[in-house]
């Protein structure tokens, strides 16, 4: 049986895929997205995050072991909100595929139960680990981050050429995808590169099932200080309406959703 | 209570739609009635389930805490010291609402207990027309937890003395810490059929967890799945900045409170000052 490390189950979790489903977060990832919201799950293994609350010194652990067989009896038990709702699990982080052997096993003994699962992932991963840890997953969130490559060397750390390779693979083989695109102004908000992305994902054809876009929010920012680390963007925190009516006239002809909008 | 509204609440009129009272003729709270089932209100539950779950785990099993200890920490409030670190001892320990099956397991005894002793208790009104009146069990109690709090001194979940008991079925407020689903997997552990005059669940959603179409179906759906592991009462608060801005300032009366920040859904208090502060200015954006 594998173990795996992760911080938090979030459950009624209604952004990370169809229906109701309960979120995962798996330590540990490979990427360094100046962005990132969730930095406690960069580096891998326990950490400590301080804080006080009402005046009261507290401090939270993140990070605790668990083996696949029951991790999956407790996301089973929420099992009737994902039958009602089409929803199910989904394993982010972090970046999930780090841990593929604990995910893909939770994974298969869901599957077993008649749950579907989803991965949230950036993609950075060898082929074959990423085939086999959605080997019994429904869905793939899968982020874009940026066309060209230096800019996402800029942003991450590290080249987007397998991230890329790896995309149209997995539409190659017909997985159903959910495409996610967080756009942060002064780093990836260039509309001729945002154009390039949306050309790339409407090449995969009809297993993008969504394609969302996730403006920048600086929410995580407490997480930082929390944790002793320097926020890394600095500049412009709010993306103007302006940009998002030139977002709209791109006209690739795909269609999007654009997350905090309500129609 | 039934003394009284035998006098200030016959009720003529509703009494000639009632069977049996004109033939009686005898007014409704008078014993006109054929089937006189009274709701009996049970009141704070959760607190006495998560108080028996506290005793257990450090009075008995893990033996951290003597009754005698517990008892004088009470006595005094949870004051000094001595009482300050049981109280704290006692807040961790497992509480109803967050689907863990031993505690909620005891709350649930609480329910099958108080449903067995309710049929040996007679009405005012039992052999004085009826042909039968007797009590029904209901969490239903509308705001009694409030002013029956306040006659309660210091409990052994941690609770201080005069605040509120937990309202109706739902886990006393600020205990419930997993999440609405959870929530919902504790109380369908209840036996909930048997509690025929009302059995309340109360929670509180953000209004952005409900916003827009698609959102709101997954509402129905949550609806839907709650309904069919037997909830048939629930009510739910949507919150607005107001309540949000009371929730920074008492962070532990609101450790239930879920909104949604930006892509996920998260316990309100445990956000740092400046996404609760983002969230607060959202919400009254939208709203």
């Amino acid at each position: 049986m594998e173990k795996g490390l992760i911080s938090t189950i979030q459950g009624y979790s209604i952004k990370d895929g169809p229906g109701i489903r309960s979120t995962v977060f798996c330590v540990g990832c490979n990427l360094r997205c100046r962005w990132c919201s969730n930095p406690e799950l960069m580096l891998p293994g326990k950490k400590v995050m301080r804080f006080s609350l009402g005046g009261e010194e507290r401090q939270q652990e993140v990070g605790y072991e668990i083996e696949s067989r029951a991790l999956a009896e407790k996301l089973a038990r929420d099992r009737m909100f994902y039958a009602e709702t089409g929803g199910g699990v989904t394993f982010s982080g972090g970046e999930a595929a780090l841990q593929w052997k604990f995910v893909a096993e939770t994974a298969k003994i869901l599957s077993g139960m008649g749950i579907s699962s989803a991965l949230d992932t950036a993609g950075d991963v060898p082929w074959e680990v990423l085939d086999a840890v959605t080997e019994d997953m429904e869905y793939v969130l899968y982020d874009v981050k940026t066309f060209d490559d230096a800019m996402h060397r800029r942003c991450t750390g590290r080249s987007n050429a397998r991230i890329l390779e790896n995309l149209k693979k997995l539409a190659a083989k017909g997985r159903m995808l959910i495409i996610r695109m967080v756009i942060v102004p002064e780093y990836n908000d260039d509309l001729e590169d945002v154009r390039k992305r949306m050309e790339l994902v409407k090449s995969l054809g009809a297993c993008v099932k969504r394609v969302d876009i996730l403006p920048y929010h600086t929410l995580g920012k407490g997480k930082y200080q929390r944790l002793g680390i320097p926020y890394p963007i600095k500049g412009k925190e709010e993306i103007p309406q302006t940009y998002w009516n030139e977002f709209r006239q791109l006209g690739v002809g795909i269609s999007i959703v654009i997350a905090g909008e309500h129609g | 209570m039934a003394k009284f509204l035998a006098i200030y609440d016959a009720d003529p009129f509703a009494s000639a739609f009632i069977d049996n009272c004109m033939e009686k003729g005898k007014l409704l709270k008078n014993g006109g009635c054929q089937y006189d089932v009274i709701s009996q209100s049970n009141i704070g539950p959760a607190v006495l389930g998560n108080s028996f779950a506290a005793i257990k785990k450090l009075v008995f099993d893990e033996k951290k805490v003597s009754w005698e200890e517990l008892k004088q920490a009470m006595e005094a409030n949870w004051e000094g010291e001595d009482g300050k670190r049981i109280r704290k001892l006692c807040k961790e320990a497992p509480k109803f609402g967050n689907d863990e099956d031993e505690v909620d397991g005891i709350v649930a005894d609480i329910f099958e207990s108080y449903l067995e002793l309710l049929p040996a208790y007679k009405t005012d009104r039992t052999g004085k027309g009826p042909e039968i009146s007797c009590y029904t069990m209901s969490t239903s109690n509308i705001t009694s937890y409030v002013p029956n709090g306040l006659d309660v001194g210091a409990t052994p979940d941690g609770r201080m003395p005069i605040p509120p008991l937990n309202e109706g079925c739902s886990p006393t407020q600020g205990t419930d810490v997993n999440g609405p689903t959870a929530v919902i997997r504790s109380v369908a552990k209840l036996p909930n059929w048997k509690v025929a005059a009302g059995q309340l669940l109360n929670m509180r959603f953000a209004p952005g967890t409900l916003a827009g179409e698609e959102n709101l179906h997954k509402f129905v759906g949550f609806l839907r799945a709650s309904q069919r592991m037997g909830i048939y009462h629930n009510q739910f608060n949507v919150i607005d900045s107001k309540t949000l801005r009371d929730a920074q300032k008492h962070p532990e009366q609101y450790t239930d409170l879920i909104v949604r920040v930006a892509g996920y859904c998260a316990q309100f208090v445990s956000l740092m000052p400046e996404t609760q502060d983002a969230v607060i200015a959202r919400t009254e954006n939208v709203w």
